[in-house]
């Protein structure tokens, strides 16, 4: 075989022109030679080829017999996976699913897979079992899973550098949200969208369009609509670099919010991000505490624990910093190879900010493990920077850039440090 | 009854291939040559191979290859296929995989072959057909359509149909369609400029698996039934001039056409 690749440099296909599913193998390019990476990625290619089969109706409507064979053989590989890996599991709960035979358990599976996907960085793979989803809730007028599936295909193409097509998906989920008054959705639609045309250099449009929603809303929601505005305009002014508008815009979303609106905790680290880059660091501090204690997604709770051990590196803090990491390494043992290597890349960036060079390579020699044992797609080459970052010294990049903040902003501060007290106690 | 160029050593991947299509003829490649050499030489409209085929080769290389010079014969990829041999696969243009723990699976092999072996070229026809005759015609130029890779003749048509040829006949003038001579003769046409929309087909070679003679016999076919020579026909656009005139050349039933909405 030759010592070069000549398939490598051939440009990928487009979905349409390509055999069914393969986009799943999209994540494995410039790391196809690693296996654990290329066996879990046919792994998710044997499932999605099991949910595509079981959706086919019509003249394609295929033996209910086959189906469960083809369920059963890709179980079987599912299984080889270590006992406990999260992926084994949600990947088996899909295939059992699939097996139903029904348009919503079809769906249903298709969704739970591509939000594994999306958590374990794989965005190709999220974004095939969110497309499979998506198009049986067509055919089926399944309006809840299309929903989901507009959001999640919106949110993996954003991260994935696709602006253009994030944009579609994301109105179509907002106009859905508005049509089907599921205000839930429509907060996160709209914050990502806004988020989506800020990065793509379009924060008017990102403005216009958190103005124009919610429209169809009737008034009785009128509060929760703005507040919603609000939170989408925040996450829009903070990733814009427009900090004070972004504080102003999250106080009125927490304003108008309930605290138990899962979108507040997304506003509470938004602001928290804006207020270290303004140097207040006491007020980003509440924010994150305030997420650890009410955020009901595990993921939030986890992010503003790390960032609230950060945050002291940052602030040449090493003492707090420790202190934080001790309760962080504890919360570290009970989770997934996934939330492990989250939560050392975050202890292996403070300890490089304080200066802690042996441990910093430690945490996240840690990380890598805990990544390639899990088979996460993006973690890998963050850590591996990381990593080359720390043997340069060139922690420079870590550290933020702080602009003094304004009366104003000082005076939001001193109001979400009271709300974060008040909330903390309420818990 | 459609021609299956396969490579498959192992004798259990056969007897799995002769399982799920039992409706089709299989030729059997040695090697990777021998399949190219097979697919220029025979009417094949599918091809099935072990990626693993030849030790020492890249399989992956070798359907890439295939592919363009082949890019209207769908290939069936086959065998134990790691997630970087599906990522290349992918790249190289297969048409679509089984994978080893589905190869017991009949009906899942089945339903792939069945992709694998549609026929774009019959949709195509009775697309434009169906302005023109009713389904009755339509059926029985789908039914020629598909048995012209075998070299079928009008008594073989009109035997499949259960008719006589002069049923046959009858039949074709009061449906709107050619004569049955006239309708395989353009139906020969169409599919071998479809072939010739390959790179690895040669007019001498389609030519053969149509039944003339000689690369000269089809050329002087086209001219009598498109007019003009085959090489500038070489495109999708003389395809498509040539499914235009077969549409003309359709006396056409607007009574039938009616009925069939």
């Amino acid at each position: 075989m030759a010592r070069y690749d000549r398939i490598a440099r051939i440009e990928p296909p487009p979905r349409s022109h390509a055999f069914p599913a393969w986009l799943v193998f999209r994540d494995l390019e410039g790391r196809e030679r690693e296996p654990e990476l290329s066996r879990r990625a046919r792994l998710r290619f044997l499932v999605l080829r099991c949910l595509q089969r079981a959706a086919g109706g019509g003249e394609r409507r295929p033996e209910p017999d086959s189906v469960a064979q083809q369920v059963a053989a890709a179980q079987h590989r599912v299984a080889d996976l270590p006992a406990g890996d999260r992926e084994r599991e949600a990947l088996s709960r899909c295939l059992d699913r699939a097996s139903a035979l029904t348009p919503v358990a079809i769906a249903d599976a298709a969704l739970t897979g591509g939000a594994g996907c999306e958590r374990n960085g794989h965005g190709h793979a999220a974004e095939e079992f969110h497309l499979t989803a998506l198009q049986v809730a067509e055919t089926h007028d399944l309006r809840e899973q299309r929903l989901v599936a507009l959001l999640s295909l919106g949110r993996v193409c954003g991260a994935r550098g696709d602006p253009g097509r994030a944009r579609t998906y994301l109105e179509s989920a907002v106009a859905l949200a508005e049509a089907e008054r599921d205000l839930g959705v429509l907060g996160d639609a709209l914050r990502e969208l806004a988020v989506t045309l800020a990065g793509a250099g379009d924060p008017e449009g990102g403005r216009s369009v958190a103005a124009a929603a919610g429209g169809g809303i009737p008034k009785a929601y009128q509060d929760r609509v703005d507040g919603l505005r609000a939170a989408a305009v925040c996450a829009l002014e903070v990733a814009a670099g427009r900090l004070e508008a972004g504080l102003q815009a999250g106080w009125r979303a927490v304003e108008l919010l309930s605290f138990r609106d899962p979108l507040v905790s997304r506003v509470l680290l938004d602001v928290a991000s804006a207020f270290r880059r303004l140097g207040l660091r006491e007020a980003a501090e509440s924010c994150y505490r305030a997420v650890t204690r009410s955020a009901a997604r595990e993921e939030l709770r986890r992010a503003a624990r790390i960032e609230y051990a950060v945050v002291a590196a940052e602030a040449g803090d090493p003492a707090a910093f420790r202190e934080r990491r001790k309760t962080l390494l504890e919360a570290a043992a009970s989770e997934d190879g996934h939330g492990a290597a989250t939560i050392q890349i975050g202890l292996g960036r403070g300890a490089m900010l304080i200066d802690d060079l042996d441990d910093a390579r430690s945490h996240l020699r840690l990380a890598l493990a805990a990544a390639r044992g899990a088979g996460l797609g993006d973690a890998v080459p963050v850590i591996e920077e990381l990593l080359s970052d720390l043997e340069r010294r060139a922690d420079r990049a870590l550290r933020v850039v702080v602009t003094p903040a304004t009366d104003g902003a000082r005076s939001i501060a001193a109001r979400f440090a009271s709300v974060g007290r008040e909330q903390v106690a309420s818990v | 009854m459609a021609l299956i160029a396969a490579l498959l050593p192992k004798e259990a991947d056969r007897l799995a291939l002769g399982a799920a299509a039992p409706g089709h003829r299989t030729a059997w490649a040695r090697n990777w040559r021998d399949l190219d050499q097979l697919v220029k030489r025979e009417p094949v409209v599918a091809v099935v191979a072990d990626l693993h085929a030849e030790r020492g080769k890249d399989g992956v290389l070798r359907v890439y290859r295939f592919s363009r010079r082949y890019p209207l014969t769908p290939i069936l990829v086959w065998g134990h296929l790691t997630g970087r041999d599906l990522l290349r696969l992918g790249k190289a243009g297969a048409t679509d995989v089984v994978l080893d723990e589905e190869m017991a699976n009949v009906g899942l092999v089945a339903e792939r072959v069945a992709d694998a072996t549609g026929d774009s070229l019959a949709d195509e026809v009775d697309r434009r057909l169906a302005a023109v005759v009713g389904p009755e015609a339509r059926e029985l130029v789908r039914l020629a359509g598909t048995r012209i890779p075998a070299g079928v003749q009008v008594p073989d048509l009109a035997s499949s149909h259960g008719v006589s040829v002069s049923t046959l006949e009858r039949r074709c003038e009061q449906w709107g369609l050619p004569t049955p001579g006239h309708l395989l003769l353009w139906l020969r046409i169409l599919y071998g400029l479809h072939w010739l929309l390959e790179p690895g087909r040669s007019v001498e070679s389609v030519g053969r698996q149509l039944g003339y003679s000689s690369g000269a016999a089809f050329r002087r076919a086209i001219k009598v039934t498109v007019g003009g020579r085959p090489t500038p026909l070489r495109n999708r656009q003389g395809l498509l001039t040539a499914l235009d005139a077969f549409i003309a050349a359709c006396p056409g039933d607007p009574a039938a056409v009616g009925e069939g909405r």
